[in-house]
């Protein structure tokens, strides 16, 4: 449904995997090892609708009037998310840290500080959501609740290819 | 007469094939069967991953699916909180009901991955030094862990494009 330049245009994989790796604390136990080399595992390979295929199929949005417009939206939703998915990826790794060192007290502020990013997070999802909300024809408007949740964590950073990226999640991993 | 022997042997070839199959042999957050590329489960990706034995499987089994049900009230909140933004929008509540309930949602998904994480850590110490030094298995499972517990009934089907 959605063109793969428009995609390609989302994906901040690459950001985001260096900086996972530049701000992973040195003293860490453990580290994400982003951007490191697959050990040849088995891939996930199985084929799903992307988030944005599914947005699209949902609403029955208009291939030729509505599509491009709806694309466009959610570009400029990925572009402005990504500073908060990538915040949210580092405190998920202090978290995980955190817990491993058994210091309960210390992952609090990170908690509150995931809260301040989840919120930016959804807030850019609320501004896109309701962007195409506008957009949308009388008979579409039913299914809009449907197609927000489809949107929860669409503009998260994608998980690296391999055993375990999620894969079709994120933005633009598509 | 003859056609309904026929017809039962065909039945029988389809019960044998189906019972033999590699989806059938392969259990659904058991143990003990190897994983196929037809059914790719996160726990046969933290086994594969890790080369986890017979008890570390178990063990990592038994961790998640205890985590999965304390995630009840969550996932649940989650979801309630998270349409609350989008009737808030359609009824084109004011822009302060609309952070009230992304707010609402966010302190949701910060205590969802608060829980995620920490059943990471619990998976992690259940492994011996050189196991966690695979960095790619580590990245794997933190990646594999995200929205992990969102699904009512089971956190082991295939990761799927459901998050929040």
């Amino acid at each position: 449904m959605f063109r793969a330049s428009g995609l390609i245009a989302l994906a901040p994989l690459a950001l985001v995997s260096t900086l996972f790796a530049l701000a992973a604390p040195q003293n860490a136990p453990l580290s994400s090892g982003m951007g490191s080399d697959d050990t040849g595992a088995p891939r996930i390979g199985i084929q799903t609708r992307t988030p944005y295929e599914q947005f699209a199929d949902r609403l029955k949005l208009d291939t030729k009037t509505q599509v491009p417009a709806v694309e466009l939206i959610l570009s400029d939703a990925a572009r402005e998310a990504a500073p908060a998915g990538q915040q949210m990826l580092l405190l998920r790794q202090r978290l995980v840290n955190l817990a491993l060192e058994n210091k309960p007290d210390e992952m609090k502020p990170v908690v509150h500080a995931y809260t301040e990013a989840a919120a930016k997070m959804a807030g850019v999802e609320a501004r896109a959501f309701a962007k195409v909300y506008a957009t949308l024809r009388p008979n579409q408007q039913p299914a809009a609740p449907q197609a927000f949740a489809i949107m929860a964590g669409m503009f998260q950073p994608p998980a690296p290819r391999g055993p375990g990226g999620r894969g079709g999640r994120g933005g633009g991993q598509q | 007469m003859r056609g309904s022997r026929t017809l039962i042997s065909l039945l029988a070839a389809v019960a044998v094939v189906v019972a033999f199959s590699p989806r059938a042999f392969s259990q659904r957050g058991g143990s003990g069967a190897p994983a196929t590329p037809l059914d790719v489960t996160r726990l046969n990706i933290l086994e594969s991953g890790f080369k986890l034995s017979k008890d570390q499987k178990k063990a990592v089994k038994t961790i998640l699916d205890d985590a999965h049900k304390s995630a009840a009230p969550m996932r649940e909140a989650l979801t309630k909180t998270h349409a609350a933004i989008a009737a808030a929008i359609q009824s084109s509540r004011s822009q302060q009901d609309i952070d009230a309930a992304v707010n609402e949602y966010a302190q949701q998904a910060a205590a969802m991955a608060a829980l995620e994480m920490k059943s990471l850590a619990q998976v992690l110490q259940t492994l011996e030094p050189e196991q966690r030094g695979n960095q790619a298995a580590v990245r794997s499972a933190f990646f594999l862990m995200r929205g992990v517990f969102l699904d009512n009934k089971r956190w082991d089907d295939v990761p799927d494009s459901r998050s929040y």
